[in-house]
């Protein structure tokens, strides 16, 4: 497999604050890989790195075995890129902004976009300055996949976003990959992308603390399942007690609910 | 229109645009409506005048109370500053206001130069300004031809170059050093008092000595200086101007290019 990015050594000062120190880090084609750590930690400076928005203090990036530097743009012909606080123009509506950043990027396609947006239940015709956070944040996810780019840098993606919404993001994501492309995407909630990510980068106080595959990071969590009970709770208490397996039963918790009903609505509505 | 950055700017200020535009040509054409019954009062104001107060005017103190002296003076002359607060206003928002926005960011995400997108922007700038100048010397005209006379074409192109190349030079300024420190509203400021000022010394310079010498430091004295209405360009004029404009964009370039941009 070949290496999409590098990070070698890389530091980032701000003054006397050190963001990012001496960071390694190797990701390879066609894997999703979350970039997980505080608020603060560095996540976002090591993405701005490598968008070539600022440039480090010493050490080097790469991206598709190119350096980066804030004044090299080839290898954003192929990267779609999205920031949890991602600015759009609010005197347009959205489809007059995807069609603007589609020109910019040189990759404008009007039936993908609208399929992108007729999954994540937006609204082209609206105005962006009318729109709630989450609309803006589809509007952004559209940005940086409309043009389906062999890397995608996702800073904090699902902010904003219902759980609804954040499945069918799901959906995208392994269907990017699926097709071969590579995913960075950070988050300071692991549960949000453990189901996508095929490893783990750990990042504290600007610093890379743990590196992980996704069966690691099950071995030193324990394995979980979560099942459903319902008219059947008693059989299949009987049924885990007979194999020995341990359980701990927990009241549905409001996001499960939030799913249930909706799915349910979904489905009557159909 | 949405194609480009260059594109894009003009259609986000295209509100901003059009309303200046109608405001300078509206004006302009109340200002030389306005010229018959000021004539005679001009007229009068002008024997009166002591000749310390005369000297104030320069040379064109006579000039004044003909309609081509009045439109000099009166109509290129006082809204020269208009035209400047407009290039001031659009030029610290342009660049610098996008990148304060974040929405900077999000466009050179995509594969646009920095080079590339600090070039269209400025040329956003220097068309916006040639539409705004284009109500200016509409509003003029036809002012004049509503007055029975008319200002050749020749001498309302040299007071509208004099103008845009003063306005493109002051927003060249703020422009650069918005895209150096990633501040319009200081960059707005800081051009803003040095054109306010310098408009106040350029327009007394006869008064004393010193304020002729401060002048001189002043963009207005090299758009003021020649009475582009009556004469052709001094070339020397026009050289400091478009080294006005020029020098800060190539001062500017190299340092937006290279630093890091704001990010939240």
């Amino acid at each position: 497999m070949d290496t999409v990015i590098s990070l070698k050594k890389l530091t980032k000062k701000f003054g006397q604050v050190e963001a990012v120190k001496n960071v390694n880090l190797e990701i390879k084609t066609g894997t999703i890989v979350g970039f997980l750590g505080p608020n603060g930690a560095g996540k976002s400076t090591t993405m701005n790195i490598l968008m070539g928005f600022i440039s480090a203090t010493s050490g080097e990036a790469r991206l598709f075995d190119q350096r980066v530097s804030v004044s090299n743009i080839k290898p954003h012909f192929d990267i779609g890129f999205l920031s949890s606080g991602m600015v759009l123009d609010k005197s347009l509506t959205a489809r007059q902004e995807i069609e603007y950043f589609g020109h910019l990027a040189r990759g404008y396609n009007k039936r993908h976009v609208e399929k992108l947006a007729e999954r994540l239940s937006l609204d082209l015709d609206a105005k962006i300055s009318k729109m709630s956070t989450g609309n803006h944040q589809k509007v952004a996810l559209i940005l940086a996949l409309m043009k389906q780019p062999d890397l995608l840098i996702l800073d904090e993606p699902t902010n904003g976003l219902d759980p609804l919404v954040k499945a069918e993001f799901n959906k995208i994501i392994l269907e990017t990959k699926a097709r071969g492309a590579t995913v960075f995407i950070s988050s300071h909630v692991l549960s949000e992308i453990n189901e996508l990510c095929d490893e783990f980068v750990f990042i504290k106080k600007g610093r890379i603390v743990a590196k992980m595959t996704k069966e690691e990071l099950g071995k030193q969590s324990g394995e979980v399942m979560t099942i459903q009970l319902g008219k059947n709770r008693k059989k299949i208490i009987e049924l885990l007690e007979k194999q020995g397996v341990q359980y701990e039963i927990t009241a549905n918790d409001l996001e499960g609910t939030f799913m249930q009903f909706y799915e349910e609505k979904e489905v009557s509505d159909a | 229109m949405l194609r480009t950055v260059f594109g894009k700017t003009l259609f986000e200020k295209r509100w901003m645009i059009l309303i200046w535009t109608l405001a300078v040509f509206v004006t302009n054409l109340a200002l030389v409506q306005i010229f018959p019954p000021m004539k005679e009062a001009l007229s009068e104001m002008m024997t009166d005048l002591p000749e310390s107060l005369a000297a104030l005017f320069g040379n064109d103190s006579q000039a004044l109370t003909s309609l081509k002296g009045y439109v000099s003076l009166e109509v290129f002359g006082q809204m020269s500053l208009a035209v400047v607060v407009f290039g001031i206003v659009f030029s610290s928002s342009v660049l610098a206001g996008e990148e304060k926005s974040g929405l900077l960011l999000t466009q050179l995400a995509r594969p646009v130069s920095r080079v590339s997108f600090f070039i269209q922007k400025y040329l956003a700038y220097a068309a916006a300004l040639v539409l705004v100048m284009v109500g200016f010397v509409l509003g003029t005209s036809l002012g004049t031809l509503m007055l029975g006379e008319v200002i050749t074409p020749c001498e309302l192109a040299n007071g509208a170059v004099g103008i845009t190349l003063l306005a493109l030079g002051l927003g060249s300024l703020t422009f650069a050093i918005g895209a150096i420190f990633a501040n319009g509203a200081l960059a707005g400021a800081l051009v803003g008092f040095y054109a306010v000022l310098g408009y106040f010394i350029a327009s007394m310079s006869g008064a004393a000595d010193i304020l002729t010498t401060l002048g001189q430091l002043t963009p207005f004295h090299y758009y003021n200086e020649p009475d582009l209405m009556y004469n052709s360009f001094d070339i020397k004029n026009v050289l400091v101007l478009l080294g006005i404009v020029i020098v800060p964009l190539i001062a500017a370039l190299p340092v937006f290019a290279r630093r890091d941009l704001r990010t939240r």
